[in-house]
């Protein structure tokens, strides 16, 4: 324990060290004209939520910079969704701020909102609408131009293979495409930050290859993308740097390669959270034997 | 397997009660009004006993004839079935039907309705207490008739859920259903008119309701103890066997519905319905986040089968509660009562509307659901939201509203009330709007979303949601009310009615904009609570 706490120090000052260096996630054109290279895109601040007795996230604090593409890795119940929600303005926390390029998400809702693309995990869509008219109903929410809306629409609609089912009502879609509308609702508004949580979930191979150039897309434009997930070489391939976070805290967080630290992310996410003791052990010693003889 | 499941229903209604202020607040209040409604059923049927067999066969049927209408009733209409032990979640688990059912039934009466249904039935037993043989008749009727009342509810949902899987057809079930009800009520007054017609005593007329409804399927068990203090035996023995087949019937729909869900507990998927790609809703909004609210509301009253119910009773109800006056018009003009039948005539409509607008904008935002993150995570703001949903309830209510008036100053000829009525019209749905608009950013209750089993309700929503109806009737009621009574009085004073006019059409948008300005505040302040509160069984 002690051990796992001093390496998780170094790896964090690590980080922080790196975070502002050449090496971290590329500093970006738009950033440049947006601010100081210091202020992160997503900021979380000693984020506590409990539900009831149960510590969700426990006092995490996360810095994203901008123009990087950020896994949140965990097992599941660690804190992802609920960190994300958090940052999202959609769960308050019982403690903590939460800053998006520097704006407060809970005192400045409006300026760090507009920032911000959302795709949530496990929350409903108005599924009685058509794609189209989703995108559309987002966008003049967030005061797009109509005209913008209806361009974009049909871009994203194309990109992410929609196109065909543009006019059918969203209640009607599969859980794969309902994602893909989804990451479409987020992205409409062509926001700074991405939150997606989950965003590869029951999405087919042809489709998440899409999506994944629409994220490479994204972080070139100048964008920054935070993702959670839980298949660890999708957050292996795709992302530049990770959070591996477990009990509501953070473990391990840094550039891919740091994390790692020459294992494969897998592995290394095993040793970080602690894997059960191998093959069950002799208190299931019982499965798989045929239920029929006892 | 009957213990674990009463138990399971007692600990999740314990869990779920525990530590909600609100559920428990709306829990007393609700178990204060069903407890003083059983009560009094009670005390009445210990009163009852002295009476004439006669009396107490004919009180007792009609009664509890209503009791076992009401329950499929309610539960299809109103508030929807009780999903805390909800069959799909036994899918998993090697069960039948037949093992889960007898436990199912025992713990819808440790539900609120439940338990007072069958405190009820029991009462029954007090009313026949007067001979060992009508006491056994009751005893044995009593519990076959409080199943039947859970039996028939369960069956009746079974079949509406369960038969239809696409969305085309369930929508129109919930239409019908919807016009049945009202059917129902509009029957219930010409039948009373029919009575009133035939100068009987009143005695007799129950006795003569009784006598018909006792043949019916509702009324079979509960008059057979009538039936045995009579001695009429072989029509007891008709009913007790018609009555328990009636139960069995039940119990056998059910059965087969829930073999069914416990095999395909996951929703088929739908057909893939189109819409075309523009539409005049688009047009008739302003292109602003308050305009893409009204859209969105919009669509989902034409999509959405709960909220075409609601657009049902919105234009039924103004008829529905002028029909009595309607049918009575010839006794009551005989009477020399023109003025007041007029007044009353034209306060229908208007109250019509106070009832349903208040109602309706406060329950808008609970059919959102979980989806209501995308509005969250927009940062749109409390009043844009409040607006476009009054907004788009304004585009459906207002060409209601001047067709209703038009009708109802045409079958009357009561012109001379037109600026009144209108100016209390506009006031009612101002008013309405405006408590609406702050009751619905104050509470608000989940909702299955569209689309699942569209009776099935979430544990607990169902007193929050009277709480808040309650409010919103009494308290735009009572906004309006100073409108309604200087329209009421301009059938002898036209000026009032052009006062009334007045203060509609001025007074009505001022209330309007504060709601939606305070209610908008509200959301502002507290959108992650709202969206937990609306979110449906979240896991």
């Amino acid at each position: 324990m002690v051990l796992r706490e001093g390496f998780v120090h170094q790896v964090e000052s690590g980080w922080k060290s790196v975070r502002t260096g050449p090496n971290a996630c590329p500093a970006t054109r738009r950033q440049r004209q947006t601010g100081p290279v210091t202020v992160p895109a997503l900021q979380m601040i000693n984020l506590t939520k409990a539900f009831g007795p149960k510590v969700a996230v426990d006092n995490l604090s996360l810095a994203v910079p901008a123009g990087c593409l950020f896994g949140l890795v965990g097992p599941n119940g660690a804190g992802k969704t609920t960190s994300l929600s958090m940052a999202t303005g959609l769960l308050r926390p019982d403690q903590g701020q939460v800053r998006v390029w520097g704006h407060d998400v809970w005192s400045d809702p409006v300026a760090a909102k507009a920032r911000m693309g959302v795709l949530p995990d496990g929350l409903r869509l108005f599924d009685r609408l058509s794609g189209r008219e989703l995108l559309a109903f987002v966008g003049k929410m967030r005061q797009v131009p109509p005209a913008e809306v209806a361009q974009r629409t049909d871009a994203l609609l194309g990109a992410l293979g929609l196109t065909a089912d543009a006019d059918t009502l969203v209640c009607d879609y599969s859980a794969g495409m309902t994602k893909k509308i989804g990451l479409a609702c987020a992205l409409v508004h062509n926001p700074q930050l991405l939150v997606l949580d989950e965003p590869f979930e029951a999405v087919d191979p042809v489709s998440g290859q899409a999506i994944r150039a629409i994220l490479h897309q994204f972080v070139a434009g100048g964008g920054t993308v935070v993702m959670s997930s839980h298949v660890m070489e999708l957050v292996e391939s795709l992302c530049q740097a990770v959070a591996v976070i477990s009990h509501g805290r953070v473990l391990a967080v840094g550039n891919i390669d740091q994390v790692k630290q020459g294992m494969s992310l897998q592995d290394r996410f095993i040793q970080l959270v602690g894997g059960p003791a191998l093959a069950g052990g002799e208190g299931l010693s019982w499965l798989g034997h045929s239920s029929a003889s006892s | 397997m009957v213990g674990t499941l009463v138990g399971l229903q007692l600990k999740l209604f314990g869990r779920d009660v525990r530590g909600n202020t609100g559920k428990i607040i709306a829990l007393i209040f609700g178990g204060l009004y069903l407890a003083g409604a059983t009560f009094a059923a009670i005390a009445g049927q210990w009163a009852l006993r002295t009476s004439s067999v006669e009396l107490r066969g004919a009180v007792l049927t009609v009664g509890f004839a209503m009791v076992t209408l009401l329950w499929p009733f309610l539960t299809l209409l109103v508030s929807g079935v009780d999903q805390t032990l909800d069959p799909g979640r036994f899918a998993l688990f090697p069960v039948r039907a037949r093992t889960l059912m007898p436990g199912l039934l025992l713990a819808t009466f440790t539900t609120l309705g439940g338990f007072a249904t069958g405190l009820i039935a029991l009462g029954s037993l007090l009313t026949w207490s007067t001979s060992p043989l009508l006491f056994i008749a009751a005893l044995v009727a009593a519990p076959i008739g409080a199943a039947t009342c859970v039996l028939l509810s369960r069956a009746l949902v079974a079949v509406f859920a369960s038969a239809i899987t696409t969305r085309k057809f369930r929508d129109l079930a919930a239409i019908t259903l919807g016009l049945v009800g009202l059917g129902f009520g509009l029957g219930i007054q010409f039948v009373s008119r029919g009575f009133d017609s035939s100068g009987i005593g009143i005695v007799d007329q129950v006795s003569r309701i009784g006598r018909v409804l006792g043949w019916t399927p509702v009324g079979w068990i509960w008059s057979v103890p009538w039936e045995v203090g009579h001695a009429n035996w072989l029509a007891a023995l008709a009913k007790l066997v018609l009555g328990v087949a009636l139960a069995a019937g039940a119990w056998l729909v059910w059965e087969r519905s829930l073999d069914k869900a416990l095999v395909s507990p996951l929703e088929s998927s739908g057909e893939g319905t189109k819409v075309g790609a523009a539409s005049w809703v688009d047009r008739i909004v302003p292109a602003s986040p308050a305009g893409a609210v009204a859209a969105r509301s919009l669509r989902y009253w034409r999509r959405d089968p709960r909220h075409l119910l609601l657009i049902v009773s919105i234009i039924a109800l103004p008829f529905l509660m002028a029909a009595p006056m309607w049918i009575n018009r010839d006794a009551m003009l005989a009477d020399g009562a023109d003025t007041w039948l007029g007044s009353s005539m034209l306060t229908f409509p208007v109250f019509g509307f106070l009832l349903m607008t208040g109602l309706t904008v406060a329950g808008e935002i609970n059919y959102d659901g979980s989806a209501l993150w995308t509005q969250i995570s927009a940062g749109l703001r409390g009043r844009d939201d409040r607006w476009g949903r009054l907004l788009a309830l304004g585009v459906l209510l207002v060409p209601i509203a001047v067709a209703t008036i038009v009708f109802f100053l045409a079958i009357g000829d009561l012109w001379r009330y037109a600026p009144g009525l209108v100016g209390a019209s506009v006031m009612a749905i101002c008013a309405g709007g405006a408590v609406g608009s702050v009751a619905g950013a104050l509470w608000q209750w989940p909702t299955p979303p569209p689309g699942q089993n569209a009776f099935a309700k979430s544990s607990g929503g169902g007193m929050l949601a009277m709480v808040s109806s309650l409010v919103c009737m009494i308290g735009s009621g009572i906004v309006a009310a100073p409108t309604l009574a200087l329209a009421l009085l301009s059938g002898d004073r036209p000026v009032l009615g052009w006062v009334a006019l007045v203060l509609g059409l001025v007074a009505g948008p001022l209330l309007v904009w504060g709601g939606v300005v305070w209610g908008g505040r509200i959301l502002d302040r507290t959108w992650p609570e709202v969206l937990k509160r609306v979110t449906f069984e979240k896991s």
